[in-house]
């Protein structure tokens, strides 16, 4: 009973969905339009010893399908065995977005699809001022609907935080359903733009307008770094410059790791290990490498890749911050009591962020069931100061548009007033402040002790 | 015949209830006249229906109300409707959330007592649950509660696992839970036996030869303990009115600690493990002790109360009374007393478990007041302290019902019990200078 709603909102909402319920789909064994594949039964037996070859058979295929299945009411809504069809619910301000709809994982019908009448122009100010509210009492009373049902845990919102659609209307997306109350954990899967791919020049501006409010309204907020996540797909793929279909394919393969980890403990029991303080709902998630060359690694190899700053969804060096929680999720063969001998050694050479601090800040998990493709893999879902680096970066970006005022008149036009963006600004330097003494409480004590 | 009712509270207590139950069955099949299952469960027919109930707040992934419901494997023996109280809902570990949803679990519970209070006598309550979890804490308190508020003249008696800083793999905010709890443990509670397992992995990873954190291994020692406990004391020559007034001085200083001699793995074979003696001094060493207070014990340091000493296996009833005897009249122990006692039931043998049986296993049950107040001092306050200095994770653990005022309340009221403490091994040694001078 750890049922979720996923919104896929924007483009990159739609796309990145996309490519994750399909991982997701194959990381379940269910087959295109979401049934489990059944087994054939005969027409007849020939003699005792075939039908008791038989009955092994469909022991086994059962016992299969009950690890595949494993939690699969978390993100498909379904009848039992039969057929299952991703939870989520689709909304672009832009009606030209549905013509791709014939070739989403999610089935398209008249109650998962919302669409406005215009596009949102990668305006934030657009989609929170005026194509937004055109369209928020439908979207919110769609997915307030599911909530009413028996173990509703919450509610996951994949957008880009470059988009006006995304941002803007993301935003108030959040407010409303902050204020509804319905849903006990509410998190974001947010898509940071970057200089290096950047589409539109407003990237910035709507980046930081909306992370500032996002940050303070989501629970949970999984950040993904494009120019992270281009330099892994750029690996990955062995292309100069990935595509972005490439890179969802890589991003949806990660959070499938992370949605099993979700339908494993509940999302709320997520948020419970991931957050020492609320405001601190910034999280990075970094995997081992699952190249299919590599199908089969070590403990010792996975856990050194998981920590590496080429592996992460936010890319960081690892020693950089403190690590303040971490949660850390085996998938496939591997010999875990290695596994915890290698997490435990580790734990001895790393200093603990404060010297205080409980020594199960890294809490390992372990599914036998290995993703699609691969014999094991490792993901990493921690709480680390370092993610204020992608926030420095973006402050960055922000103030060289914003030192002379570039296309703020496009914004103010909206009924946005000017000083928002000097109140973002001053939000997010608060939250960069916030992680740097986070980072230099450490030192503090020491000098205490040492005196 | 009057009967006890167990609450199986949680993740932790539904897994070790079923262990307890399936263990009850297995003896019912041993000997056809079981009367540790007479007190348990009542006849009809030929079936066995024990009073025994599972309470969570939902689904819990392998063990839990959704698990028994499902595929279970003693579903079709228990009492229909016992297997209810459940609220749908996941506490995700914050006992603030299993508060708020114990109460209405707690009423459920108290409706079904009233059909059993019609028929038979209820002696008392058993409530096995963990102080981590959220159910088990939160919940766990709740029932506590309103148990005590309704029945004011039963006696409760708790039998909890606490988690280990180490191995938890709840929220880091189980320290807070396991400080509310023990509060109203030691409020509520007539006496409370801890598990606690940060020894218990331990003893797994020696015996298992294996680090991996792992319910099912932790379990197998669990459960020995708890059956050998469970069907001394309430096997039908010892009531529990009668454990309680035996073990606990005090109301407050209520809490018991448990030991178990040998756990080894299959393949060990220790020179203690040989001989029963052998095992005796192994166990009064406190080796094996299954509580961490972060110092050694020492049996002539430390203050004891009383201890029950529980030989199992055939004909270890010479055996006990000359050691514990031996013990007393020699002054081998800081302690008032030592009742010696036997279990000759046989312990379950789980198939496939690499943990080694044994003809015989010495299981000690004390109320040392200076251990008990190390333990609360090593793994309840002072974690709690270095956390709540950061006030870290608070948020997962308040509501709109539990503010900060009710954590420093709980604090308080736990310092005092520690205080309480500290008069009662003075009190008790005091009584144990008295006893030897009396000789």
């Amino acid at each position: 009973m750890r049922k979720i709603l996923c919104i896929q909102l924007g483009r990159t909402g739609l796309f990145l969905g996309d490519s994750f319920w399909t991982a997701l789909r194959d990381d379940h064994g269910l087959k295109h339009p979401g049934k489990y594949p059944s087994f054939p039964k005969p027409r007849r037996f020939g003699t005792i010893a075939k039908r008791e070859a038989y009955k092994k058979e469909l022991e086994k295929y059962r016992k299969k399908r009950s690890r595949y299945l494993f939690g699969i009411n978390t993100f498909f809504d379904g009848q039992d065995e039969l057929w299952y069809t991703p939870r989520a619910l689709l909304v672009d301000t832009d009606p030209t977005m549905r013509d791709n709809a014939s070739n989403f994982a999610v089935p398209p019908t008249l109650e998962n699809w919302i669409t406005g009448n215009g596009d949102a122009d990668a305006n934030w100010a657009k989609g929170y001022y005026s194509r937004g509210p055109e369209l928020i009492d439908q979207i919110v009373a769609a997915a307030e609907k599911p909530a009413l049902e028996n173990g509703f845990a919450g509610v996951i919102l994949f957008h880009s935080l470059g988009g006006g659609t995304g941002s803007g209307l993301g935003t108030l997306l959040l407010e409303r359903l902050r204020a509804g109350g319905k849903f006990r954990t509410i998190a974001t899967v947010s898509v940071l733009p970057s200089t290096r791919m950047q589409e539109n020049v407003l990237e910035p501006y709507n980046a930081v307008l909306g992370l500032s409010k996002i940050a303070k309204l989501a629970d949970l907020c999984f950040l993904v770094d494009n120019e992270a996540l281009r330099n892994l797909a750029a690996t990955l793929m062995h292309a100069a410059d990935p595509t972005y279909p490439e890179m969802n394919m890589v991003a949806g393969r990660i959070l499938t790791d992370v949605a099993r980890l979700i339908s494993g403990i509940g999302l709320p029991r997520l948020a419970g290990y991931l957050l020492p303080e609320p405001w601190m709902n910034l999280i990075s998630i970094s995997a081992a490498r699952f190249h299919p060359q590599d199908t089969s690694l070590d403990p010792r190899d996975l856990l050194q890749q998981a920590f590496s700053v080429h592996n992460g969804l936010v890319a960081f060096p690892s020693e950089a911050g403190k690590a303040l929680v971490r949660s850390l999720f085996f998938r496939g063969s591997l010999n875990h009591n290695t596994a915890m001998k290698e997490l435990r050694r580790l734990q001895d050479q790393l200093p603990p962020p404060f010297p205080d601090w409980p020594s199960n800040y890294m809490v390992p998990h372990f599914q036998t069931l290995g993703p699609t493709g691969l014999k094991n893999n490792l993901t990493m879902v921690s709480n680390h100061t370092g993610v204020k680096t992608a926030l420095i970066r973006l402050l960055g970006e922000f103030d060289q548009l914003y030192r002379k005022r570039r296309h703020v008149a496009s914004y103010t036009s909206q009924g946005m007033r000017e000083t928002e963006f000097l109140e973002a600004v001053d939000a997010i330097r608060d939250l960069i402040q916030a992680y740097q003494q986070i980072e230099a409480q450490q030192v503090d004590r020491d000098e205490d002790e040492a005196k | 015949m009057k009967k006890i009712i167990t609450i199986h509270i949680g993740g932790t207590g539904i897994s070790l209830g079923e262990r307890f139950w399936e263990y009850m069955f297995y003896l019912n099949r041993k000997q056809s006249e079981s009367e540790v299952l007479n007190r348990f469960g009542w006849i009809r027919g030929v079936h066995y229906f024990p009073y025994g109930m599972y309470v969570d707040t939902g689904y819990l992934g392998t063990w839990g109300v959704d698990y028994l419901n499902k595929d279970g494997s003693y579903r079709q023996s228990h009492l229909r409707g016992s297997l209810a109280p459940t609220t749908g809902w996941d506490t995700t570990g914050s006992y603030a959330f299993g508060l708020s949803e114990g109460g209405i679990l707690a009423y459920r519970i108290i409706r079904l007592l009233r059909k059993i209070e019609d028929n038979e006598e209820i002696e008392g309550f058993m409530l096995c649950m963990s102080a981590a979890g959220g159910a088990g804490s939160g919940i766990g308190a709740a029932v506590l509660e309103r148990l005590k508020m309704i029945y004011p003249e039963k006696k409760v008696v708790s039998l909890v696992v606490y988690d280990s800083v180490r191995e938890s793999r709840a929220p880091l905010s189980f320290i807070y839970n396991q400080l509310f709890l023990t509060q109203k443990l030691a409020e509520f509670s007539d006496a409370t036996i801890v598990l606690d397992n940060h020894v218990i992995v331990k003893k797994a990873e020696s015996a298992f030869r294996s680090a991996v954190p792992n319910y099912w291994r932790w379990n197998q020692i669990l459960e020995k303990v708890v059956f050998r406990i469970m069907t001394q004391f309430f096997s039908e020559y010892s009531t529990l009115p009668g454990l309680v007034d035996t073990m606990v001085q005090k109301p407050g200083c209520s809490f018991l600690t448990t030991s178990f001699t040998p756990i080894i793995g299959i393949g060990q074979d220790p020179v203690y493990a040989q001989s029963v003696d052998g095992m005796l001094d192994r166990a009064f060493s406190f080796a094996d002790l299954l509580v961490d207070i972060g110092r050694k014990v020492d049996r002539h340091e430390d203050t004891f109360l009383g201890v029950n000493q529980i030989v199992g296996g055939k004909s270890g009833d010479k055996v006990s009374t000359s050691h514990a005897v031996w013990m007393i009249t020699n002054q081998r122990m800081n302690a008032l007393n030592i009742w010696p006692a036997i279990s000759t039931l046989p312990l379950y043998k789980r198939t496939g478990s690499k943990l080694q049986e044994r003809p015989h296993d010495v299981t000690l049950l004390m109320n040392s007041p200076s251990i008990s107040k190390d333990f609360l001092v090593h793994r309840i306050l002072d974690p709690f302290d270095r956390l709540y200095a950061r006030k870290a994770f608070v948020h997962h653990t308040k509501s709109y019902y539990l503010n900060e005022q009710h954590f420093l309340e709980a604090r308080e009221k736990l310092g005092f019990l520690v205080q309480d403490y500290e008069t009662e091994i003075k009190t008790v040694n005091q009584m144990i200078v008295d006893f030897r001078d009396q000789r």
